[in-house]
C-alpha cells in the first residue's frame, strides 16, 4: 500500500463530501456583517478615554491632588525651618519618589478595580486609559518637577542640569519599582507593596542623600549614569506592563 | 486576483472580495474542519468561526499565504473544539462511531467518505492534522511545521507514523 493509495482515498471522499451552499452563504452574510459592523463608526478614541475618566471613582485623583498640594506646603514649611541645602535636595528626592509612586498606584485602583463589567459594555480599553494617564500624570509630575527644580536653582543656587539629575533619577527608580508591582499578578496585595516600596524608596533616598558627597558636583557623572540607566529601564518596564495587560495577564476585565 | 490584494479589498470593506474569499476557500477550510472533527455539523460552525476571525483580526495584516493562515485559524479552532468536547464524551457517541462501517463492509462507492473519517478516526490529533495537511492539502513539511508549532522534523516523523498507523488500518480490513 502507498501513500498514492490514501491520497486517492482522500480524492474519492472529497468527491462526495458535498459543501452545503446554505451554510457557505450564512459565513459569507456573517463575514459581511462583521465587515460593517467593524467599519461602522463607534466612539471616538478620545471620547472613550473622556467618558472612562468621567466616569471613575475621583477620589483617588483628589488624594493624588492632595498629595501634591501638602508637598508643596511641606517643602514651603521645611523652607522656613532653616534645613539645609542637602537635607532640602533629600527631601525633593523622596518627594519626586512618592509623587511617582502614588501617580503609578492610582491606575492599580482606577483601572484594576471593578471594571470588568465595563469591559464589554462600554469599549473599555484599558491599555488607552492606562497608556491616557500615565501621559497625563507624567506631565503634571514633570510640571511639579520643574517647579521643585527651579526652586532649587532659584533659592539654593543648585545648578538645573544637577537639580534635574537628582530629581529625575528618584523619579524614574520609583516608577521603575511601581510599574513592576503594577505588573506582577499579586491582586489586592498591591496597595500594601506599593505603601512598603514608598517607604523602603524613601529611607534609600534619604540614606543616599545623607552620604557625604553624593551631592557634590565631582559626583554628578554616577547620577547622569544612574539617570541614563534608569530611563533605559523605565521604558522597558512600560513595554512589559502594557504587554502584559495586551495578553491579559495583569488584566481583570474580559 | 492574489490573495494580498484580495485582503487589501477586504480590508477596505469591498463585499466582492469577501465573497471571492469564500469561493476560494470555503470548501478546503470546510473540508479540513470535517477531516479533523468528523461531525459534519460542528465542521460548517468551525468554518463560519475560521472566516469570521480572519474577518476579525486578520484584515489588517500582510499574508504571503492566506489559506495557510486560514488552516492555522481552523486547526487552532479544532484544537480548543477537541479541549471543549473532551469532557463531554459520551456513551451516545461511542455507539455513532460503532454505526460508521468500515471498507469491509463494502456497502456503496459512496461511504468512502465516511470510511476515511473513520480511519482518520483511529490516528490521534495531531497525526491526523499531519496527514490532513499533508496529503490532503498537499503542504510543505516547513509550512505544516510552521501551522503546528513545532519543528520540521517532528512534523515529518508524525506523518510517517501516520501513514504507517492508516495503512495498517487499510490493510487489515481488506484481510477480514
Amino acid at each position: 500500500m502507498r501513500d498514492s493509495e490514501i491520497k486517492t482515498l482522500f480524492a474519492k471522499a472529497d468527491e462526495q463530501v458535498h459543501v452545503d451552499e446554505i451554510r457557505k452563504q450564512k459565513t459569507y452574510y456573517a463575514m459581511i456583517e462583521e465587515m460593517e459592523k467593524q467599519r461602522t463608526p463607534m466612539m471616538s478614541t478620545k471620547n472613550i478615554l473622556f467618558h472612562q475618566f468621567w466616569y471613575m471613582d475621583k477620589l483617588f485623583f483628589a488624594v493624588y491632588g492632595v498629595l501634591i498640594c501638602l508637598g508643596i506646603i511641606f517643602i514651603t514649611a521645611l523652607q522656613y525651618t532653616g534645613l539645609n541645602q542637602n537635607g532640602m535636595i533629600t527631601v525633593c528626592m523622596v518627594g519626586a519618589g512618592i509623587l511617582s509612586i502614588t501617580s503609578i498606584s492610582v491606575i492599580d485602583k482606577l483601572f484594576f478595580g471593578k471594571m470588568a463589567e465595563l469591559g464589554e459594555s462600554c469599549y473599555f480599553n484599558t491599555k488607552q486609559c492606562v497608556a491616557a494617564w500615565l501621559v497625563l500624570s507624567g506631565m503634571i509630575n514633570v510640571m511639579i518637577l520643574f517647579l521643585i527644580a527651579g526652586y532649587l536653582n532659584y533659592h539654593w543656587s543648585v545648578g538645573l542640569l544637577q537639580v534635574g539629575l537628582y530629581i529625575l533619577t528618584p523619579y524614574l527608580v520609583s516608577s521603575i519599582t511601581a510599574l513592576g508591582i503594577l505588573s506582577m499578578e499579586t491582586r489586592g496585595k498591591n496597595s500594601s507593596l506599593f505603601g512598603m516600596s514608598a517607604i523602603f524608596l524613601s529611607i534609600s533616598y534619604g540614606v543616599i542623600g545623607s552620604i557625604p558627597g553624593a551631592l557634590f558636583v565631582t559626583t554628578l557623572w554616577i547620577w547622569a549614569v544612574a539617570f541614563l540607566v534608569s530611563g533605559l529601564l523605565f521604558v522597558m518596564q512600560i513595554k512589559k506592563m502594557l504587554s502584559k495587560m495586551e495578553k491579559g495577564e495583569v488584566l481583570c476585565t474580559n | 486576483m492574489k490573495d494580498s490584494e484580495l485582503i487589501q479589498k477586504v480590508h477596505s470593506g469591498n463585499k466582492e472580495a469577501v465573497g471571492i474569499i469564500i469561493e476560494r476557500y470555503y470548501a478546503d477550510i470546510y473540508r479540513f474542519c470535517l477531516y479533523m472533527v468528523q461531525t459534519e455539523d460542528d465542521a460548517y460552525d468551525i468554518a463560519q468561526e475560521t472566516f469570521l476571525k480572519f474577518m476579525k483580526y486578520g484584515t489588517s495584516y500582510k499574508h504571503h499565504n492566506l489559506k495557510g493562515y486560514l488552516l492555522t485559524i481552523a486547526r487552532n479552532i479544532c484544537f480548543n473544539y477537541f479541549r471543549d468536547k473532551k469532557e463531554k464524551v459520551t456513551a451516545v457517541e461511542w455507539e455513532e462511531i460503532n454505526k460508521i462501517p468500515n471498507h469491509k463492509d463494502m456497502l456503496t462507492e459512496a461511504e468512502d467518505a465516511v470510511y476515511l473519517r473513520n480511519l482518520l478516526k483511529e490516528l490521534s490529533q495531531d497525526t491526523r492534522e499531519v496527514i490532513i495537511l499533508r496529503i490532503y492539502e498537499e503542504m510543505k513539511f516547513k509550512d505544516i511545521a510552521k501551522i503546528m508549532g513545532c519543528s520540521v522534523s517532528t512534523t515529518k516523523s508524525r506523518f510517517r507514523l501516520g501513514v504507517n498507523q492508516l495503512k495498517k488500518l487499510m490493510e487489515n480490513d481488506y484481510e477480514r
